[in-house]
């Protein structure tokens, strides 16, 4: 991290390699398109890259991309006019060499995570962005307060608000 | 359909685990593409926009006041306590009896040989070294000197509540039979500030689970025998929600505090063994 502050352009090819599917898959989330995720993910890294002055040293370095990213992201949307219809689904199957599943995502996995994925696809982008940080890519909730640009106790407040429209559109469904 | 019948930590433990379902695209590599634009165009440092960045100055600000007041609303003491006895004497309870059946495909087929290569869907995290863990995990990281462990193969790092856990993996160790599922002789996975309780383990285990309470160095652990899958603990901070971990090799484990940290070591070996590797921690 410091050697890419210091313009070490090896360096940034290193973080780039290191956060890039995390970084596609929050333009996912945003823009719907793997396409569109992966130009976003490029411009991110390009922008992050010019804006690394403005990188508060020793500060963790993901959650300050992913907020470059989102924006990003955000940006195409409104360039191209577009509200996406985001569709997330669940791996129908799970290859071979990975844990077996938890008694929970046992459970998950039958009409309750259908239920949950089709609820979390009509939410509203920013509560779709505030539960796929937390639960998805798991990010921490100081890390959530850099991405989203807001502070912590915001971002308890969200991810509640968040929380409780989910269970309405669940049960609306 | 019907209202979710759950918790709100049961909410997001059924969220974390879809996450880790979701069939995300292909992961680009555009490390290519990117420094190829940064090498056309270097960096130039223009300092007043270091010191002075007024595109992130005020958004922030107005968001954090209007939903200050909802924050106090929602989530007072009082809510907060609530919830957590609510956990305490019924949400547990989805996880007692016999476990649901495993979905499709979960492990791999009988008679295959194990992977000497994790799988990144052990959710580890993001690969480090042993000095980039120890810079941003913010506190003092602490290895096995065990023999029988050696020095970690790949070492991981991921944020969890409050906290950034930081997991060893030990790809194979003679002596160590690999884990059936992930193809790995043992995982050592840290956190800062965790505490476990006994009260959220009798619940998640099954009837070829055994618990039994240890003490290491004088403080408090739990010794888990069979095929766990998860526990409950609280995390650090002054909130000290329940949070839900994942086992990942669910086979032998041993969970316990140290100076601050909560330590789980899972690898197949006996309770001697693993009593006598948590004490070579340093």
């Amino acid at each position: 991290m410091e050697r890419a502050r210091r313009g070490d352009q090896g360096a940034y090819g290193e973080l780039v390699t290191r956060y890039q599917a995390l970084a596609a898959r929050v333009a996912y989330v945003i823009t719907a398109s793997s396409s569109d995720a992966e130009d976003v993910t490029q411009d991110a890294f390009v922008k992050a890259y010019y804006a690394l002055d403005r990188f508060r040293e020793g500060a963790p370095f993901r959650p300050w991309l992913l907020r470059i990213v989102a924006n990003e992201a955000k940006n195409r949307n409104a360039a191209v006019a577009r509200r996406p219809t985001v569709e997330l689904t669940a791996a129908a199957d799970r290859a071979s060499g990975e844990t077996a599943l938890s008694p929970e995502a046992a459970a998950v996995a039958s009409d309750v995570r259908e239920g949950l994925l089709a609820a979390i696809n009509q939410l509203r982008e920013e509560d779709r962005l505030v539960l796929s940080y937390r639960f998805f890519f798991e990010l921490s909730e100081s890390e959530m307060a850099v991405t989203l640009g807001v502070a912590r106790g915001t971002v308890k407040s969200r991810l509640s608000r968040a929380m409780t429209r989910l269970r309405e559109v669940y049960a609306d469904a | 359909m019907p209202e979710l019948r759950m918790t709100d930590d049961q909410l997001a433990a059924a969220c974390v685990e879809l996450g880790r379902q979701i069939a995300w695209p292909p992961a680009p590599d555009v490390r290519a593409g990117v420094l190829a634009r940064i090498q056309a165009r270097p960096r130039r440092t223009p300092w007043w926009r270091a010191a002075w960045s007024p595109r992130y100055g005020f958004a922030p600000a107005i968001v954090t006041v209007a939903l200050a007041l909802i924050a106090v609303l929602v989530f007072s003491p009082e809510a907060r306590a609530t919830a957590t006895d609510i956990l305490r004497l019924r949400g547990v309870e989805i996880f007692r009896g016999p476990l649901p059946t495993p979905s499709p495909t979960p492990s791999r087929s009988p008679g295959s040989i194990p992977s000497p290569t994790p799988s990144p869907a052990l959710g580890l995290g993001t690969l480090v070294t042993l000095d980039e863990a120890r810079a941003r995990a913010g506190y003092a990281v602490v290895l096995p000197t065990d023999a029988l462990l050696g020095a970690p193969d790949e070492i991981y790092l991921r944020a969890v509540t409050n906290s950034t856990a930081v997991s060893f993996l030990y790809k194979v160790r003679p002596g160590i039979p690999l884990s059936a599922d992930a193809g790995v002789a043992a995982v050592v996975t840290e956190f800062g500030g965790g505490t476990v309780d006994d009260q959220f383990f009798g619940k998640v285990l099954d009837r070829d689970t055994t618990l039994e309470r240890v003490v290491i160095d004088g403080e408090p652990g739990f010794w888990i025998q069979g095929k766990p899958h998860f526990f409950f603990y609280r995390a650090a901070g002054s909130t000290g929600s329940v949070e839900q971990e994942t086992l990942r090799l669910a086979g032998n484990t041993l969970i316990w505090q140290r100076t601050g940290l909560l330590v789980r070591l899972e690898a197949q070996v006996d309770k001697a063994t693993a009593l006598r590797i948590a004490a070579s921690f340093r």
